[in-house]
């Protein structure tokens, strides 16, 4: 007999090695996935899973706030449903959080990989300038910078990149100073290969594997910068739900209804280690 | 007498891979072993089983008895007992092994410390044993941290502390390597001296061949974890019986005339089968005689050997005749090189001079090889010529331009074709995200001429290099090192370079690997008619490849000729020097120390020489002196003087 392929198990083979090159081997990465998974899943379906609009009063539940068969979470004070603003929320944190750290890597990147790869002058006046940044307490940098700018989506971004940029550029930075040396960076130089090409095709994809656990991390604590702005006041403006905000607005009845705080503040949590937990395990699994 | 260490059908298996296999020796009270092997023959792993420093996976089989203990059973406390005290260990990396934060005087005490020696006496043993290893001043050496001494004094110190218990047994793993050529040649004299006197067993494990059969009596060769040959260390030159230790015998500069490289590789533990595993290179193959296990057999009472057909193998013939030379005299110059100089800011106002007024051409179709030992100055040259840095002052003319300040990114793309480098490093010359047709077709799109397709001209280059067509959908990770260094030497040879740089590039390989790329180059350079710049501190493979040979200290060409000639008549006292490291000590061992400042005016070998005729030599640069065999020598002795100097003081030599 002859032995024909089977085209349709060859795709099903195909898509199996593509799935094995992206799912992560390690048990921690996996995990991590899995929760940024979900909470990705949740905020696309918002409008059509929650069971209110999240900006929605109902007057009923204010005789009871707690959590019922109305309301899975409770309600706010204003008789909004936690469970549909969390959802809601999502949405905007899983917003902000990858433009904001892509942002953040592109510049830390290019910073990274021009002082590396120029050292002299360039190196120097990056890493001043970064040294400058980084001597800031985060905290302060994004208050003065938001207060000053003005709290919008845009200048989210622009504060998260202007505050992690430069420890990103110290990794990047590192990286290139040891992948310059190689025998294959010098092979490229001797070929007349443009400056941007050596960077990008022969030292920037050998630093993948560092700058993706990196990366992964630096999400994680995006979505707390992102909290914490909100928490402060200087997120998006309200109404529109955001976990941190969610929070402030019911911290001073921690005491009486505990559960409004909890609930976005678990939310955060989870997304958080859901970020570094996935850091985790692609750390390991180099 | 009971043997003092005897290792019996030792089998080794790390996770399903079998990495030793029934290896049996024995090493008597005052004997020298030395267990030589190519990478992947698990030698290592002999020397960490012994001290009991094994990963978690490994599962050791077999016996390894130590007067009578039965090491792998051996409880932890009665290893601790043995290790260090009665069974010393130096290990590769001197640098690594010594504590970067502890005085020397104080590590070497703490080898003591499970002595019975009083803590008061302790300082004075150390000193004293500083002393029978080659220092003058004790004192001073044990005051310093270890990134004060060099690397050789390292090791030195090293062999010292392993000595200081004074144990029975010394395990030495690669003591040598990383070191320079002359103190390598030092330290081995320091423990065939330091064996006599202490009457201490060595189990000496390197992958040198001619290093092992100087420190030892007996060798064992292994092969893929197997012993293949154990023999008296001369036998194992003049009459070796196994194949791969015949084999192993013609690839090595120095002994054979020209170089054979056995072909194939090393098989992998996987594809090891129950037979001779060197089944797959052996030109005396028999099916199914060499596929069944056998064990070895002993043609004489010292002799042991593990081969299926032994009475079937030749005796052994060794490559005779002298290398091929060409003379190249009258061929035209690729590259010209005229009083070049680089120097660095030192610390102090001073410079630190890496290259000093070099005079040298490069002739089309030649192989330069260029000698020295580390902080010579051979790689700043090739750095120059490579377009990485640039000279202080001085000339390299390829064709009409010159290139001695012309760093590689200013390099028009002509010029980028015609000067190519070969890096030593085989770990890191390919880029591990790309395959192998990646850099290669980059290297034809730079450097080729515009409109050559690389889907014809990737295998061309591949097959220039003895490598199959099929490599170029591989990444670097899936190759051997030597297949490594010849995807490298095709990239450099995608442009038809006039000139090729090749520093150190076989230095990082196993012989029979280094043999094969030899075999290569001098291959290229008949058929592309490519001239090569081999840049080695290994002079006697220098001596195979080259034409011609410059000899450099201290920046400064010592001795310029024809191979033949520098090799079998050695004028300069430094190429003397180098030339006879292993047969007399070389006397100038604490003035190695790198970087020490040369002195002013004189001669840059005027500290190290055994020929200073007086105060000229330390005040008076000397002046390039044609000897009567053709070639130049920087010395202020006249060329047949110093020939008499040499039958006078070395008449074994002459």
């Amino acid at each position: 007999m002859m032995h024909v392929r089977d085209p349709r198990k060859s795709t099903v083979s195909a898509n199996r090695r593509l799935w094995r090159h992206f799912w992560p081997k390690a048990v921690s990465a996996r995990f991590g996935i899995s929760l940024i998974l979900f909470w990705i899943v949740l905020a696309l379906l918002a409008p059509w899973i929650s069971p209110y609009p999240p900006n929605a009063q109902d007057m009923a539940a204010l005789a009871d706030l707690g959590p019922s068969a109305a309301h899975w979470l409770g309600t706010d004070l204003l008789g909004r449903d936690i469970l549909s603003r969390i959802l809601w929320g999502a949405r905007t944190t899983l917003v902000v959080v990858p433009v904001a750290t892509a942002s953040a890597f592109g510049v830390g990147t290019a910073i990274g990989l021009a002082s590396g790869y120029f050292g002299g002058l360039v190196d120097r006046a990056i890493s001043g300038l970064s040294d400058i940044i980084l001597s800031f307490p985060t905290l302060v940098l994004y208050i003065v910078l938001i207060a000053s700018i003005g709290p919008s989506l845009i200048n989210i971004v622009i504060a998260i990149t202007l505050a992690s940029a430069p420890s990103i550029g110290r990794i990047v930075r590192g990286l290139t100073l040891e992948l310059r040396s190689q025998g294959y960076v010098a092979a490229a130089e001797m070929r007349g290969e443009s400056t941007l090409f050596t960077l990008f095709f022969e030292i920037l994809p050998n630093a993948r594997g560092p700058l993706l656990a990196d990366l992964s991390m630096r999400a994680g604590l995006a979505v707390v910068t992102v909290g914490t702005l909100g928490f402060l006041g200087l997120g998006l403006p309200p109404p529109d739900p955001d976990w941190g905000s969610m929070v402030a607005e019911n911290v001073t009845m921690i005491p009486v209804y505990p559960y409004m705080a909890l609930f976005p503040g678990l939310a955060m949590c989870s997304l958080v280690i859901g970020f570094s937990m996935l850091a985790d395990g692609l750390e390991e699994e180099q | 007498m009971s043997p003092l260490l005897q290792v019996e059908n030792l089998s080794l298996v790390y996770g399903g891979d079998q990495v030793v296999r029934d290896l049996s020796f024995t090493i008597g009270r005052g004997e020298s072993l030395g267990l030589v092997g190519e990478s992947g023959s698990g030698k290592s792993s002999v020397a960490n089983v012994i001290i009991g420093d094994l990963p978690k996976i490994a599962r050791a089989q077999g016996r390894i008895r130590y007067e009578g203990i039965d090491l792998l059973g051996a409880s932890r406390e009665q290893l601790r007992a043995l290790r260090g005290r009665r069974i010393g260990f130096v290990q590769q990396d001197p640098g690594a092994s010594l504590n970067p934060t502890m005085r020397i005087g104080r590590q070497l005490a703490e080898a003591l410390e499970q002595s019975d020696t009083p803590v008061r006496a302790r300082g004075e043993r150390a000193a004293e044993m500083l002393s029978r290893v080659g220092f003058d001043n004790p004192g001073a050496i044990m005051a310093r941290y270890p990134h004060q001494i060099s690397g050789g004094q390292q090791q030195r110190v090293m062999i010292a502390m392993a000595l200081l218990p004074r144990p029975d047994l010394i395990l030495l793993d690669e003591p040598t390597s990383g070191l320079d050529v002359t103190v390598e040649a030092a330290v081995i004299n320091l423990i065939a001296e330091l064996r006599a006197q202490f009457g201490t067993s060595l189990l000496f494990i390197s992958h040198n061949l001619n290093l092992v059969a100087k420190a030892c009596d007996r060798v064992g060769v292994l092969y893929a974890g197997d012993l293949v040959e154990e023999a008296p260390a001369g036998e194992v030159f003049q009459n070796p019986l196994h194949p791969y230790t015949q084999g192993l015998v013609n690839c090595l500069p120095g002994q054979a005339a020209v170089l054979r490289p056995i072909r194939g590789h090393v098989p992998s533990p996987q594809e090891r089968g129950p037979g001779c595993l060197f089944a797959s290179r052996c030109a005396y193959h028999l099916a199914g005689s060499c596929d069944a296990p056998f064990d070895m057999t002993a043609p004489d009472r010292s002799h042991r050997v593990r081969c299926a057909r032994l009475g079937d193998i030749p005796a052994f013939a060794r490559q005779t005749g002298a290398p091929e030379a060409r003379g190249l005299d009258t061929a035209p110059p690729a590259v010209t090189i005229r009083q070049l100089r680089k120097s660095y800011p030192a610390s102090g106002g001073d410079h630190f001079v890496a290259n000093d007024g070099i005079d040298l051409e490069i002739r089309q179709g030649e192989i330069l090889g260029l000698v020295g030992e580390s902080g010579s100055g051979k790689s700043t040259l090739a750095k120059i010529i490579a377009g990485f840095d640039v000279a202080t002052s001085g000339t390299i003319m390829v064709g009409d331009t010159d290139i001695a300040s012309l760093p590689v990114r200013r390099r028009s793309r002509a010029l980028l074709r015609q000067v190519q480098m070969v890096f030593q490093n085989p770990d890191s010359t390919l880029n591990p995200t790309h395959t192998i047709g990646w850099a290669l077709g980059r290297a034809i799109r730079k450097l080729e001429t515009p409109g050559t397709s690389p889907k014809t001209r990737v295998p061309d280059l591949l097959g220039l290099v003895a490598l199959l067509p099929g490599l170029g959908s591989r990444r670097p990770k899936a190759l051997s090192g030597g297949q490594r260094q010849r995807v490298a030497i095709a990239r450099a040879l995608a442009g038809r370079p006039r000139l090729l740089l090749a520093d150190e590039c076989v230095s990082a390989l196993d012989v029979s690997v280094q043999a094969a790329i030899i075999e290569l180059l001098q291959d290229i350079r008949a058929r592309t008619g490519t001239a090569i710049l081999f840049i080695s501190h290994d002079l006697p493979l220098v001596r195979q490849i080259s034409d011609r040979i410059i000899v450099l200290f201290r920046g400064k060409p010592m001795e310029v000729g024809s191979a033949s000639q520098v090799y079998s008549l050695p004028l300069h006292p430094y190429t003397e020097a180098l030339l006879s490291t292993g047969q007399h000590r070389a006397p100038e061992l604490e003035q190695l120390v790198p970087g020490t400042a040369r002195p002013a005016g004189g001669c840059p070998y005027v500290q190290r020489c055994a020929r200073v005729v007086g105060d000229i030599c330390w005040t008076q640069a000397p002046a390039y002196q044609r000897a009567a065999s053709g070639h130049e020598i920087y010395c202020h002795i006249p060329p047949d003087r110093l020939l008499e100097l040499q039958r006078a003081s070395l008449p074994a030599h002459g």
